[in-house]
């Protein structure tokens, strides 16, 4: 009996267990069928680069044009992480889970504001000299730094110390406060953000604490409470 | 028999989502030749040296380049043809292609390599030629054009300066390569053109490289006699085919350095690539870029990869290996695996190097803000890999060029030839 690939339609020589044309496996033809190709595109990859607008397919890593990182730093484990086996594994392996994109879970807003006497700062540790920024009494602020060409002008502006040279994104992090809570959430910068050698998967909360090292690129950051 | 090749095929992610547009995978290939063929003893060698004696090699750079022609005289073996051409504004044959046969005639050799004076101009082409000549005196002349008998055919050239008749030095890089004798072109110094050398190695089927002081011409010299000793397989060839509406976008060979390779078509939609020589250890590692289209749910071959070569130490020619690249397409979100780390690390490494590599090529043009975005993005890649010297020089560079100056010819040829490395030279 002949047998023809049920996706192309060619003639398929005996035992063979893919159409040599578009490699359809044979056996198992019932199981593909041809429709409903769906869904949208789960989270995989931008099919545009954020950065300069070339089109980009969904998968690929970086942006041809201008070398832009179009996976989440979550869909792969960096070199870093993949030499500390001393790390637990963290939810930054699982791929394909969609970035949630929902404000801060406590309920904050920015009505609430908290009142409290504590003072958060960001010391720029590095590049020198010490510089310490006091961070406004806030519910949320974005930490990156300002692009007037992208017109973009975060809470919090490293770019005075050096951020575009030592790789800090224009939205790079944001901080989100909840009575004496701070908790730090990447916003998918290209560098990331690394707290105390640890590489925060974007769109989480990760609660900071007084002491804790940033690093976003070259720079370095400490997170005070007082 | 075939089984002197192990083949791998690793594709970035296994199963990709089912999606309603294309998506891009990629797919890693590992070409290794078996412990069997990996055992054997090396074939005999075809080496010559084309080496700059002009003037400007004068004091360290000659003094080493002696000590390093006799390091390779060392290293041969009595089967082992060697020449070497000193040139200047002239060409001079220090000896021509022969064995070494005898101890005494090691030492003879050596007391004429140790008579080498740096004085006169550049003249680089008519010491390819008279290179070439005497390489084609050890190539059987009913062998085919890729030197088709048992022996590993390379030139070694060396400048450290602009030589006159450029295009000349380009045309005998193309009779090389139809003869089959890959050009190894190093540079030494910051006066030579680096965009030359590395278009003499490319187009040789070859390498080129940046000695950046004296001391390491050594370690090139012997790097690339050993790279010869270590030949296992020949006339490497992969024809990559892949299945119905499925594109190769790139090819990319990432090991031993990153380069970025233009395959020619067969037939229909399949693409041969030409390797040359596969080495011990390692062979070589190919990245693929494949476009798959939209799909239903399934268990598909993307492509099938077939690999032709010759085994020459059993005189074998025209054998084969294969492998099926499968992909699956999954609707449920827990079997798509998170991308392979080590694929990703490379894809990095390839878009790190594609940036450095178009930087140049818009400098070249005058295009100098276009050029510094480029490297802007290179040294994201570059801070990510842990690459920090690298970073260092782009970093150095880039300052040059927002201030309006150019870079230096030595960050140049830094950024030219270590963008492309997957594994860093030991630099003793």
């Amino acid at each position: 009996m002949v047998i023809y690939c049920a996706n192309c339609g060619v003639e398929l020589p005996d035992g063979v267990a893919f159409c040599d044309a578009c490699g359809t496996p044979v056996r198992g033809q019932g199981a593909a069928s041809p429709k409903a190709a769906v869904e949208s595109n789960n989270g995989i990859g931008a099919t545009a680069c954020p950065v300069c607008g070339s089109a980009a397919l969904p998968g690929e890593a970086f942006c041809d044009n201008c070398g832009a990182a179009l996976l989440a730093p979550t869909s792969y484990v960096s070199p870093q992480q993949a030499q500390s086996s001393s790390q637990p594994a963290s939810s930054s392996r699982q791929v394909g889970a969609p970035p949630s994109y929902s404000s801060a879970p406590m309920g904050s807003s920015y009505s609430s504001a908290p009142a409290r006497q504590v003072t958060a700062s960001l010391v720029v540790t590095s590049p020198p000299p010490p510089a310490t920024i006091q961070i406004p009494n806030r519910a949320e602020l974005i930490v990156g730094r300002s692009d007037p060409q992208s017109n973009s002008y975060p809470d919090v502006d490293l770019g005075p110390y050096g951020g575009l040279d030592l790789g800090v994104s224009r939205r790079h992090f944001r901080i989100t406060r909840n009575g004496e809570h701070f908790y730090l959430e990447d916003l998918q910068a290209m560098n990331g953000s690394i707290v105390n050698g640890q590489r925060i998967p974007p769109y989480t909360l990760h609660p900071l604490r007084s002491g804790d090292r940033i690093s976003l690129g070259k720079m370095e950051l400490v997170f005070e409470l007082s | 028999m075939a089984g002197e090749l192990n083949i791998q095929s690793m594709l970035s992610r296994a199963t990709v989502p089912v999606m309603n547009v294309e998506q891009l995978v990629y797919c890693l290939l590992e070409l290794r030749p078996a412990e069997t063929a990996a055992a054997s003893s090396s074939l005999p060698l075809n080496l010559c040296l084309v080496l700059d004696r002009s003037g400007s090699m004068h004091g360290s750079k000659i003094e080493n380049l002696r000590e390093a022609t006799t390091l390779v005289l060392d290293m041969l073996q009595p089967q082992d043809y060697i020449s070497v051409i000193f040139f200047n504004s002239r060409t001079d044959v220090a000896f021509p292609s022969q064995r070494i046969t005898s101890e005494s005639r090691r030492s003879e050799l050596k007391s004429r390599v140790a008579q080498l004076k740096a004085d006169g101009g550049t003249s680089m082409a008519p010491a390819m030629e008279a290179g070439l000549i005497e390489l084609r005196k050890q190539m059987s002349i009913t062998g085919n054009s890729h030197g088709g008998t048992a022996q590993v055919n390379r030139m070694v050239l060396l400048t450290d300066g602009i030589t006159e008749k450029e295009k000349r030095c380009l045309e005998q890089a193309e009779q090389a390569a139809r003869i089959g004798v890959p050009i190894t072109a190093l540079g030494i110094g910051k006066d030579w053109n680096d965009k030359l050398m590395q278009d003499i190695g490319g187009r040789s089927g070859g390498e080129s490289d940046y000695i950046s002081t004296p001391e390491q011409i050594r370690t090139h010299f012997a790097r690339t006699v050993q790279q010869m000793q270590a030949v296992a397989l020949q006339r490497v060839s992969v024809n990559l085919r892949p299945a119905l509406g499925i594109d190769i976008r790139n090819v990319f060979r990432v090991y031993p350095l990153i380069a970025r390779l233009e395959p020619g078509q067969v037939a229909d939609r399949a693409q041969n690539i030409y390797l040359g020589e596969l080495e011990r250890g390692h062979g070589q590692t190919l990245l693929v870029e494949f476009v798959v289209p939209a799909r239903p749910e399934g268990s598909y071959r993307i492509a099938q990869v077939d690999v032709e070569y010759d085994v020459p130490q059993s005189g074998l020619t025209q054998q084969r290996a294969s492998v099926d690249v499968l992909l699956s397409y999954s609707h449920n979100p827990a079997v798509v695996p998170p991308s392979n780390a080590s694929i990703m690390n490379l894809v990095e490494k390839v878009s790190a190097f594609k940036l450095q590599t178009r930087a140049l090529e818009d400098l070249e043009k005058g295009n100098v803000q276009s050029a510094t975005q480029k490297l802007r993005g290179a040294l994201t890649h570059l801070l990510n890999q842990g690459d920090t010297e690298l970073a260092a020089t782009v970093e150095t560079e880039l300052a040059n060029l927002e201030k309006g100056r150019m870079m230096s010819p030595e960050g140049r040829k830094t950024i030219r030839f270590e963008s492309g490395k997957t594994v860093k030279l030991d630099k003793s």
